[in-house]
């Protein structure tokens, strides 16, 4: 086994298809193995494989029967693999354990703190649409 | 008249903090959007870092528009009517959230002006994606998909969609979560006070709109004091 196979084994692993092993690590390492391709990298997300060059998605593959549920997306560039959590970064989730008050204001204030504020939108057209049906 | 001025200055209260709370906001929001820096080769990972770029994804369509789009999300609602509840009068329109879809499971590449793959990955793209294309339809029948939640009430239906065209460029706010060879990820910063963005405005509009909303908001501050001042002198000369 060649150290990138070392790796590719662990990513699999780490995203929970070791039990698969035998039909995407020949796959992965045909991709990453292939010469002269700029910047490969993988993205498993929502239990699709993604293959890209750079930021040219290059195919995709579903894995049927795989846990669809979990959210967490793994990168993988044949050397480093990265785990992302976007659960962990949920306000409200971090914020649950110092009681049911200050998380509410907590999850609130998260929403809401971002301001942009907005000169002429849809709603404005969506006003003026009303009132000429009125006339008409 | 001491009730009268009791609820006039609770009142201005209210109002003037109300207003300041507004302008803290808009002051923030501002310095985010301005001094987070640009990603780059050397930004650490787990700084709120900003970049520009072009979505790359493959367009993928909406689901009841038909329209080509680089990352949308839908509602369907039914909308009926009502009268109000005995001691109101009137009558009040309901609206009922039957479906939601989104592209999100997509994961959404964006090429940057430098040349890098951004890869990002936000846990609430509703609350982050920002002026989006919208198109809005009321229809009397549900789709097809969906018939079974149909009920005698409803009156009409609503269909939302929200999209970027294919390639849109956008304006990116996140945290660098992860970065490697291929791309590097963004996600939501830690700080949920802080927030992330994604936007086809540049942010200069986004800063000027801001800054224009800060003025007319020191001028209402200044309406109020001006009001509760004269009330007072009023109020004083008579009492």
């Amino acid at each position: 086994m060649s150290l990138l196979d070392d790796k590719i084994d662990l990513f699999l692993t780490q995203a929970a298809l070791a039990d698969r092993k035998a039909n995407y690590l020949p796959m992965l390492a045909a991709f990453f193995g292939e010469p002269g391709s700029e910047a490969p990298h993988v993205i498993y997300k929502r239990s699709v494989l993604y293959f890209f060059h750079g930021a040219k998605l290059m195919q995709t593959h579903p894995i049927v029967a795989a846990r669809s549920t979990d959210a967490t997306v793994y990168t993988f560039d044949g050397e480093r693999i990265g785990r992302i959590q976007p659960a962990y970064y949920l306000g409200t989730a971090t914020a649950g354990g110092k009681g049911a008050g200050s998380a509410g204001a907590a999850s609130g204030s998260a929403s809401s703190s971002f301001l942009l504020f907005d000169d002429g939108g849809s709603s404005n057209n969506n006003n003026n649409n009303n009132g000429n049906n009125n006339n008409g | 008249m001491w009730f009268v001025a009791l609820v006039v200055t609770i009142g201005a209260f209210f109002l003037i903090s109300r207003s300041l709370r507004k302008l803290g906001r808009l002051r923030r929001t501002n310095a985010t959007m301005l001094e987070t820096p640009e990603l780059s080769a050397q930004s650490p990972v787990g700084s709120m870092v900003k970049t520009a770029g072009r979505i790359t994804h493959p367009a993928t369509t909406t689901p009841y528009g038909k329209r080509s789009a680089s990352y949308w999300d839908a509602e369907v609602c039914a909308v009926f009517q009502t009268k109000k509840k005995k001691p109101a009068k009137g009558i009040e329109t309901h609206r009922v959230l039957l479906d939601r879809m989104s592209s999100e499971d997509l994961p959404l590449i964006i090429t940057s002006t430098a040349g890098d793959a951004v890869h990002l990955c936000f846990q609430g793209p509703r609350a982050t994606m920002k002026h989006l294309n919208t198109n809005q339809d009321d229809h009397a029948s549900l789709p097809e998909a969906l018939r079974d939640k149909a009920k005698p009430k409803y009156e009409s239906y609503s269909l939302r969609e929200r999209y970027y065209p294919p390639g849109e460029k956008v304006t990116v706010l996140g945290k660098l979560a992860d970065r490697n060879a291929g791309c590097m990820t963004l996600t939501d910063p830690d700080d949920a006070a802080v927030g992330a963005l994604v936007t086809p405005v540049a942010l200069d509009v986004l800063v000027a709109r801001n800054a224009r909303a800060m003025v007319h908001a020191r001028i209402l501050i200044g309406v109020y004091v001006a009001a509760a001042v004269a009330f007072w002198m009023i109020y004083g000369v008579a009492g």
